[in-house]
């Protein structure tokens, strides 16, 4: 019976290729690959101190599997410095900033994906910090090679932080004490903890109500990436309110009003992290006429309110959120 | 106990002073249309316990527009000792700063500054509305109770004047409260809160920055205050009244 509900699963979803590609600077990326030959290629890009398992993280929690089931070809990066992306033939590959996401691994991974399925545009979707390299690699680059992009729960406004997070960013020099820090040890703990986790780590990350303990356990462990020196360091430039480029002097907000890429964006009620209000400015900004704004909360229709892994890993995520993925793809070809 | 000190036939608004033995500074409390005063008692005790002289502007649900209630407002405000501190919740701080009275400061929890529609709140928009609408029973929205869905904790509602709830559909609708933040001189101190489906932190803070003189704090879970919340607990609960006393104090918060 177990034998045969596994083959089933094994004919419903398609091998996993890993596919490597060089950028410019030398550094080797690593994609999760689920190849729909022919159908419209889209790129998925994680979070800060995370990598492509968010989006991956089992079968029947994932929504690279269901975008290849709705018939995209599926591209799933990993950053430097993060999941297949560790380490490359020259050992530990450490970002020296997040501006190198956006002006050096988006260019290689889209020429990538453009050269082995003949597509001249692309798709995206970005969490967190994923989108946030979406308007780095958007701010240089007016016409992108992009159909259209969903971004979840990506800040480009900080100001008016609240106590958390305005500590965090008046205290990123800790992040560059050492060349990262070790949060894959840190979610593993409050994997393990759950609710009882100290000053309730775990609801600033997620909404328990909305994510089966099961994955919350298996998350912790396989989702978490260190965060980087280079990361903390210009996330660190941002505790005057705004997300600015390495070197201090590009704000991005105000680089993206020539954009048309059509951009879906979605935040969510109890996103601790990124509140909507930081994530409606990244809409704001984009110059696009086509972009939709959605917050997932209970008031606005959804299960639940979301927080901020529960984009991709809430159990209503899968009828709540990547119908509304897909259908942003499909409806922009 | 609670004694009437001023009742003036040409206003519909009411006024009464809390203050026991008066003396201390004056805060003004301004009850949000549709909202009993029952549900604004934590939020009065907690400034009377402060030492503050508490008076309150009670809206009587008599077909009143926004403007009418401004000019009731404003009209209250002219019969109190000046250097008022204006504190108000919600819809009664929308009324508050659309008055412009001249106050010493305005002290909001969760102000309706603007608004960003969603499902339950356009539903709520296209009710049927009278001459008056009865707040005190809560219509079904998706299966849950919309006070519940929009209020959290909702504290005791009373009777919403037509004209007033019709401009709020209104508003629901376009998405957008006229409001000129821009001329408010005062300075304004606003708790808001991540769990506040009404008051949402998309809607209020953006609009927030439009007042030349603005403080916002965000409570909840990121304060470590073990919770984040709703509307109504915006009005009832312990810690968001703290933090508004001791702002209209000068007090850092803690």
């Amino acid at each position: 019976m177990i034998a045969a509900f596994l083959f089933q699963v094994a004919l419903a979803t398609p091998a996993e290729e890993i596919a490597y590609t060089t950028t410019e600077d030398g550094y080797e990326l690593g994609f999760s690959h689920y190849d729909n030959p022919g159908k419209p290629p889209v790129v998925l890009v994680h979070g800060i101190s995370c990598n492509h398992r968010f989006y991956d993280l089992e079968p029947e929690q994932s929504l690279a599997l269901s975008l290849w089931d709705a018939g995209f070809d599926v591209w799933n990066l990993d950053l430097r410095g993060h999941g297949l992306s560790l380490k490359g033939k020259k050992g530990r590959q450490r970002p020296s900033s997040v501006d190198v996401y956006g002006e050096q691994d988006l260019p290689a991974a889209f020429a990538y994906v453009q050269q082995r399925t003949g597509a001249e545009k692309l798709h995206y979707v970005g969490h967190s910090m994923g989108g946030m390299v979406l308007a780095i690699y958007l701010a240089t680059h007016p016409e992108p090679p992009l159909a259209s992009a969903v971004v979840l729960a990506s800040p480009l406004d900080l100001r008016d932080p609240d106590p958390l997070i305005g500590a965090v960013l008046h205290n990123t020099w800790v992040g560059t004490i050492l060349p990262s820090l070790p949060t894959p040890f840190g979610a593993k703990l409050v994997g393990r903890l759950g609710t009882k986790s100290p000053l309730q780590i775990d609801q600033l990350l997620y909404n328990p109500e909305l994510m089966e303990r099961g994955v919350q356990q298996r998350s912790m462990r396989q989702i978490v990436a260190p965060v980087w020196r280079g990361e903390s360091r210009q996330f660190g430039l941002a505790k005057d309110g705004d997300f600015r480029s390495a070197d201090g002097t590009d704000i991005y907000r105000e680089r993206l009003s020539e954009i048309k890429v059509p951009m879906l964006f979605i935040a969510g009620r109890a996103d601790r992290i990124v509140h909507p209000d930081r994530v409606l400015a990244y809409y704001e900004a984009v110059g696009s006429a086509d972009k939709e704004w959605i917050v997932a909360s209970r008031a606005n229709g959804f299960a639940g309110d979301y927080g901020h892994l529960d984009y991709a890993l809430a159990t209503a995520a899968k009828t709540e959120i990547f119908p509304r993925v897909i259908e942003w793809l499909q409806n922009h070809p | 106990m609670w004694m009437l000190a001023l009742a003036d036939a040409a206003i519909a608004a009411e006024v009464r002073d809390f203050t026991p033995g008066g003396g201390g500074p004056s805060a003004t409390v301004v009850v949000s249309p549709g909202f009993s005063i029952v549900g604004f008692l934590p939020l009065i005790r907690r400034f009377s316990a402060d030492g503050f002289d508490v008076h309150t502007v009670e809206f009587a649900c008599a077909g009143q527009t926004r403007a009418e209630l401004e000019q009731e407002l404003r009209t209250s405000l002219s019969a109190l000792p000046p250097g008022q501190t204006l504190v108000a919740h919600g819809l009664g701080a929308t009324v508050a700063l659309g008055a412009k009275p001249d106050v010493k400061r305005y002290i909001l929890l969760a102000p309706l500054l603007d608004i960003r529609p969603m499902a339950a709140t356009s539903w709520a928009a296209a009710l049927p509305t009278g001459p008056s609408v009865d707040l005190t029973p809560s219509p079904e929205w998706s299966g849950q109770s919309l006070k519940d869905v929009l209020l959290g904790e909702p504290p005791p509602l009373t009777c919403g004047s037509g004209p007033l709830v019709r401009e709020v559909q209104g508003w629901v609708r376009e998405g957008h409260i006229p409001l000129a933040l821009e001329e408010v001189d005062a300075p304004v101190w606003i708790g808001v809160s991540l769990g506040d489906e009404l008051a949402t932190v998309e809607a209020v803070i953006p609009a927030a920055r439009r007042l030349p003189n603005r403080t916002i704090l965000r409570l909840g879970l990121n304060a470590l205050q073990g919770r984040d919340f709703s509307h109504g607990a915006m009005l009832t609960h312990r810690i968001p009244l703290r933090a508004a006393v001791r702002a209209a104090r000068h007090r850092k918060p803690r």
